[in-house]
């Protein structure tokens, strides 16, 4: 779930794509050309949308009634304690069809997405070889494109913001490109980054997450995080302005975004 | 309505992007233009070029950029590669076929038979194609035109308007734009005009920025005599040339890697990147296809050094044989095999076929000097963004090159390849985000050699 703003963005940028998107309509009935096939679809208000295809994504469940009578135990997913392993021995399960028994604080049992599908098959791998590992799904990261808005998320940024958050948002005039970045209000610690149209280094972002960096400290060194293609256009300065005005700071940013400067700060713990 | 359909793909399942209005007055345009060359050549006229090259010039400029300027203006700023595995011309089609036959036609008349493209001696004139480009030729060097300027010139041209085509393709992309420019530069300028300016002030026709070992006859005993013959301006030219293999091409790539030369400046690379923009995606991937690149493309390396040991051995010694080696012969056999069938007939009469790299993977030596300065003594390489790599292989896939980054990408490894021209291409189409192009020397071995996407969060 993407934050208000940014869902706004993405949004005008599928109508723009000459998507007819409609919001806050649902489909009541399906209709049949009387050929097997289906011609079209009734909304709840009543309107009829002819079509010769109906796609429908209401989420994503795992698919494992054929493991009912298998003996493995399952509830929603197929059960697996931290090593991902079931209920009977040397059988795993990993991916979207995995239900975590104990998941990690603030992550879901079941999670349909491509990074943690892959993360749990490095540590399966470790398991099955003989080095038993437990599953530790690292910092939370996601990313996706909307057409042709690239879209990254590092760390904790919910679409409804919890009382002890607060956020700092920065969208340019034009372009469809924006950042946000949410962080705890009494300590000032960065938890999380939403990039839309501007790419930023993982890496960079989780030392400062995991080093609960403030935000202050952040602005100023906000080049180092940028992974924009060479001579793009660098908008640091034009966002640190903005959240010195908004939060009446005077963070100087330090600009320069060099490859060295980053290592040196990775280096770092 | 009633259409049913067996795959359930969103994406369209057949060429069903109609050409605009705009598309077709301009592509009749270029077709005229170019109808009107052929008509000439074949012809073998010879009366009043310039009634026919300047409008057939015209009319081709337009048409290309006009096209190219319809093709992505109405459309949102972004990668633009929809449906090159359907049409024709872009997977290896009939007209893909076609594409290559003709392109390697028209080498294999332009290197061994320019008669037929209507190469006359000082009495009797040209005709055809190559009187066509008198008057331009006329212009620019004070004399008739040769089957090498003809060639130049529709090279430059293709380069520069097809060129402009890139440059709206990839309009949002900085990096695309800054390089394309720069290539249309050193084509038109440095490899066109200027040579053509010298040879009007009688001076030796020098492409400046055309390097030893890419510029296989710069050490031959012609050249040479030519440039010695030729006072300040000779030695000037005999210097830089020793200079921009020896110290230039070692400095830059150490900074930039190879792509300073080979997407920045080079004309291989110039042509590659705008008219072979349409079959990137066409190079082979296989572990046995670059396998065969470097055992080739060093051979080749080796060919050349030898090759231009044995020219200069001849030279300071009258020798003509080395042990059983006859330098001319060697050098005849250099410049068939691989100035002219290679980089022309294979490199780029098969664009359509195999990818407009294949020249410049399989064959140039300058290529592999470069590659193994990236490879050993550059600070450039291809940084992997943590863990965000899907694995979706729109970056190999669209490389001209054929490596296979994603498999690199995947693993969180930075790239450093000694191939590696540093078109862009790679972290323009990537969807997250996930490759920049960049120069750093600190860590560069630790972060191209290990494993570090592991456990998601790569500790």
């Amino acid at each position: 779930m993407l934050p208000a703003e940014e869902a706004q963005m993405v949004s005008e940028h599928i109508l723009k794509h000459g998507i007819d998107l409609r919001l806050e309509s649902e489909i009541s009935e399906i209709l049949d050309d009387g050929n097997g096939s289906v011609s079209g679809v009734v909304t709840k208000s009543g309107e009829h949308i002819k079509c010769n295809f109906v796609g429908l994504t209401v989420g994503v469940s795992p698919n494992i009634q054929f493991l009912k009578e298998s003996g493995i135990e399952i509830n929603r997913g197929i059960l697996v304690d931290e090593f991902l392993r079931t209920n009977i021995p040397d059988v795993f399960a990993i991916g979207d069809c995995a239900e975590i028994r104990k998941p990690a604080v603030g992550r879901k049992p079941i999670e349909a997405v491509w990074y943690t599908g892959r993360t749990m098959g490095q540590f399966v791998a470790h398991t099955v070889c003989g080095k038993p590992t437990a599953y530790d799904p690292g910092l939370w990261f996601n990313s996706a494109k909307f057409f042709d808005i690239e879209y990254q998320v590092y760390g904790e940024i919910l679409a409804t913001r919890p009382e002890q958050t607060q956020t700092f948002y920065w969208q340019h005039p034009e372009l469809e490109k924006s950042i946000r970045i949410d962080f705890k209000k009494d300590t000032k610690q960065v938890i999380g980054f939403n990039l839309m149209g501007i790419r930023f280094r993982q890496e960079v972002c989780h030392h400062w997450i995991k080093n609960g960096t403030t935000i202050n400290e952040v602005m100023q060194n906000l080049a180092l995080a940028n992974f924009d293609p060479e001579f793009y256009e660098e908008y640091e300065e034009q966002i640190v302005n903005t959240y010195n005005k908004e939060y009446g700071e005077q963070v100087k940013h330090q600009g320069k975004r060099k490859l060295s400067l980053v290592n040196r700060l990775l280096s770092k713990i | 309505m009633s259409t049913n359909y067996k795959s359930i793909s969103v994406a369209s399942h057949h060429q069903t992007e109609n050409l605009s209005t705009v598309q077709k007055i301009s592509l009749a345009m270029l077709s005229l233009g170019g109808l009107m060359q052929v008509i000439y050549w074949f012809g073998g006229l010879t009366e009043a070029p310039s009634l026919w090259l300047w409008p057939s010039l015209l009319l081709g400029a337009v048409g290309t950029a006009w096209y190219g300027y319809d093709q992505y203006n109405n459309k949102i700023p972004g990668v633009k590669n929809n449906g090159v595995w359907f049409k024709s011309l872009t997977s290896r089609g009939s007209v893909a076929w076609m594409l290559g036959i003709i392109l390697t036609a028209f080498y294999i008349i332009l290197y061994w038979f320019p008669q037929y493209l209507g190469l006359g001696s000082k009495e009797t004139g040209n005709t055809g194609l190559i009187r066509l480009f008198d008057p331009l030729s006329q212009m620019i060097t004070g004399h008739d035109a040769s089957q090498w300027f003809v060639y130049g010139a529709l090279y430059t041209f293709i380069i520069f308007f097809l060129g402009l085509k890139f440059i709206w393709k990839y309009r949002y992309n900085k990096y695309q734009v800054f390089r394309t420019i720069s290539i249309m530069f050193f084509q038109t300028i440095i490899a066109f005009l200027l040579p053509s300016v010298l040879e009007s002030f009688s001076l030796p026709f020098n492409d400046f920025k055309n390097i030893w070992p890419l510029n296989y006859y710069f050490f031959f005993d012609w050249h040479i005599d030519e440039l010695l013959a030729s006072g300040n301006f000779g030695i000037f030219v005999l210097f830089w040339g020793i200079l921009s293999f020896l110290v230039l091409t070692p400095i830059l790539t150490y900074f930039y890697g190879k792509r300073w030369y080979c997407s920045w400046v080079c004309g291989c690379g110039g042509l590659a990147e705008t008219a072979g923009d349409p079959f990137r995606q066409l190079s082979d991937k296989s572990l046995k296809a670059w396998k065969i690149e470097r055992w080739m493309i060093h051979s080749i390396l080796v060919f050349v050094f030898l090759m231009t040991a044995l020219v200069l051995y001849t030279r300071f010694t009258g020798q003509e044989y080395f042990l059983f080696l006859n330098s001319g012969a060697v050098s005849n056999l250099y410049g068939f095999l691989i100035g002219s069938a290679f980089s022309g007939v294979i490199g780029v009469g098969f664009y359509p076929l195999m990818g407009s790299r294949v020249w410049c993977r399989f064959g140039c030596p300058m290529a592999a000097y470069l590659g193994l300065l990236q490879k050993t003594k550059s600070k450039f390489r291809i940084t992997t963004n943590g863990g965000q790599c899907i694995s979706c292989g729109n970056c190999s896939t669209y490389c001209e090159m054929g490596i296979d980054v994603k498999s690199y990408a995947q693993r969180g490894q930075d790239i450093v390849r000694s191939s590696c021209v540093g078109c862009g291409i790679c972290s323009a189409v990537c969807p997250r985000g996930v490759l920049r192009l960049e120069n750093a020397g600190n860590d560069i071995d630790k972060r191209a050699k290990e494993t570090r996407a592991m456990f998601g969060d790569f500790e």
